[in-house]
């Protein structure tokens, strides 16, 4: 007779995943952190803001974000990155944007204005957009402006050059003729050290019109055989000024100050008088995202009281027609008329043959 | 590709005996230089490049060096060069080199060599005959190695080269980031990688046929 005792197993002492329960456990964790909450973007109470990072970010955080909250009480999560990477998401985003603000380089900016992603910066909406120099303004079809503009001129070595040129033309032909010896650096090609706005304002300085770029390009192969690097890093000019690798080629204002007040007067910043190259973040808003708040805190980065310490603390221009510097660096900060903004649908659509041509004439 | 066969053949010629060394001593010094060898690894490529920046500037300590001996009266431009570019990366792939070569000459049986001295081949003879043929995958391995790296070298000529220093990464990194050409700079890319992979191939190929 068979035994009808039925002996069940003992229960396994380990538990043995699943391919289901696994996915289960997947799926729950992804749903948790939503499941009976709101974050606080849903909420309309945070904005996320892509930033490039080091001290821009930090004074961004400490001038903008924290004065907008203490207004506000709505929180701004800064990003930080690569900006061409952010400008990139929120090109591809549909429907939820990343990012409530486009804020970064203008090539960028141009894809999103272009691909209809910016809500426009009426003066109901933004009343700060008034005070905003045109020049800063004007090429963004009245959806974004520069949040603050650099400007590059020339930085010399105080003990090397004792006659430093006034003008960009100058400074070509005192290359040419081999006034420094093979001592000057030039900026590079590359938009993270803003070759192309230094090409076209060589462009304008030799010719009259920024679009006459072979001015440019003939006078930096002439100047070739005396620049040693043509450098690739926002820092590389002071560094090659203060460790003697180089004498004199274009830097950025702001980083030339601080580094003529640090080293006693050991290098110095000459405004060339046919003009600076100059450029900066735009700033605008992204639709679908937090519009409203974003539409404030554009309007309260462009406002005379964040302007103003912001840029005096980076040494930046302020794009706001009513912001009086302090102390001596109303002298220093080279004012809007003294300034060269490209325009950067000229620069993007001219790009890539540029690249060829550098790589050709210039860096080979 | 020019730069990349330059680097390969320099850390081959300069890190074989090394690792020959290594292999063969018996010696505390050669542990020794073994850790030499992989600490720099700790180190960041960035910190390194700037350790170069500072001996090859104008002030550094290689121009001081040459001016003392008197072999140049002012600085020389050693920064911002090709050969600066090429010093560097040697410098930072040689480990790449040395280690597989001196893993596979570790793993040789030295009865082979004695068996070859015992009937009548020299030094030299054995070394050419046996050891060095032996150690064709450690070669071919340092040499995957070193030449990948170089294909894809970003930082260190991005820090002491310049713009005349072309390599395929700064090329997709200027295609990208600086012309907004994204469909180039993907190209480029699948290039560098299906490069990469024919290397790869032909280090399997050196491999299996020096096995046969």
């Amino acid at each position: 007779m068979t035994s009808a005792i039925h002996r069940s197993k003992p229960a396994s002492r380990l538990w043995k995943p699943t391919r289901r329960s696994l996915l289960a456990m997947g799926g729950a964790a992804i749903c948790a952190p939503y499941l009976g909450s709101t974050s606080l973007r849903a909420q309309g109470k945070e904005l996320v803001v892509p930033m490039s990072g080091g001290s821009f970010m930090t004074i961004w955080g400490s001038e903008v974000a924290d004065t907008f909250k203490k207004k506000t009480g709505i929180s701004v999560k800064m990003v930080p990155g690569n900006m061409k990477t952010h400008a990139m998401s929120s090109l591809a985003a549909k429907g939820n944007p990343p990012f409530d603000l486009a804020f970064g380089n203008g090539d960028d900016f141009i894809q999103l204005l272009d691909s209809g992603k910016l809500l426009p910066l009426s003066p109901d909406k933004v009343p700060n957009i008034d005070d905003i120099h045109v020049k800063f303004k004007e090429q963004w079809q009245g959806h974004g402006s520069m949040f603050d503009y650099f400007s590059i001129g020339l930085a010399y070595a105080t003990d090397q050059v004792k006659n430093p040129p006034a003008s960009w033309k100058e400074f070509v032909e005192r290359t040419v003729k081999g006034d420094f010896g093979a001592n000057v650096f030039f900026n590079g090609l590359n938009a993270g050290v803003r070759g192309p706005e230094v090409l076209v304002n060589l462009a304008r300085a030799l010719s009259g019109s920024e679009q006459n770029v072979d001015a440019a390009f003939d006078a930096l192969k002439r100047m070739k055989p005396n620049v040693f690097k043509f450098f690739g890093s926002i820092n590389d000019p002071i560094l090659m000024l203060l460790n003697g690798e180089g004498i004199i080629g274009p830097s950025w204002d702001g980083r030339t100050f601080v580094a003529q007040d640090e080293s006693n007067g050991k290098v110095a910043f000459v405004k060339p008088s046919d003009g600076l190259a100059s450029n900066g973040p735009a700033i605008g808003v992204i639709k679908g995202g937090n519009e409203d708040a974003a539409y404030q805190l554009v309007n309260h980065a462009l406002s005379v009281e964040v302007q103003k310490p912001f840029c005096e603390k980076m040494f930046y221009g302020a794009v706001n027609t009513k912001v009086s510097y302090s102390g001596s660096l109303a002298q220093r900060i080279p004012k809007p008329d003294e300034v060269n903004v490209p325009s950067e649908r000229f620069m993007a659509t001219n790009m890539g043959a540029w690249i060829k041509r550098w790589n050709q004439e210039i860096a080979s | 590709m020019q730069l990349g066969v330059s680097v390969t053949l320099l850390t081959l010629l300069l890190g074989y005996p090394v690792a020959y060394y290594i292999a063969q001593s018996g010696s505390r010094f050669a542990m020794f230089t073994m850790a030499v060898i992989i600490l720099p690894l700790f180190v960041s490529v960035v910190v390194r490049s700037f350790g170069w920046m500072i001996l090859f500037g104008r002030q550094g300590n290689v121009n001081r060096l040459l001016i003392s001996l008197g072999i140049t009266d002012k600085p020389l431009q050693l920064l911002y060069t090709p050969g600066a570019v090429t010093v560097g990366l040697v410098h930072i792939l040689a480990p790449l080199m040395i280690l597989p070569i001196a893993s596979v000459l570790r793993g040789q049986d030295p009865a082979l060599r004695e068996a070859a001295s015992s009937l009548g081949a020299s030094r030299a003879k054995v070394f050419w005959t046996v050891t060095l043929p032996l150690s064709l995958p450690g070669i071919a391995a340092g040499c995957v190695l070193v030449l990948a790296h170089v294909i894809a070298a970003f930082v260190l000529p991005a820090l002491i080269g310049s713009d005349r220093v072309r390599l395929m990464a700064t090329m997709i990194y200027q295609q990208v980031m600086t012309a907004n050409n994204l469909a180039l700079g993907a190209a480029l890319a699948v290039v560098m990688v299906v490069a990469t992979f024919a290397l790869l191939a032909l280090a399997g190929f050196v491999t299996r046929r020096s096995r046969d």
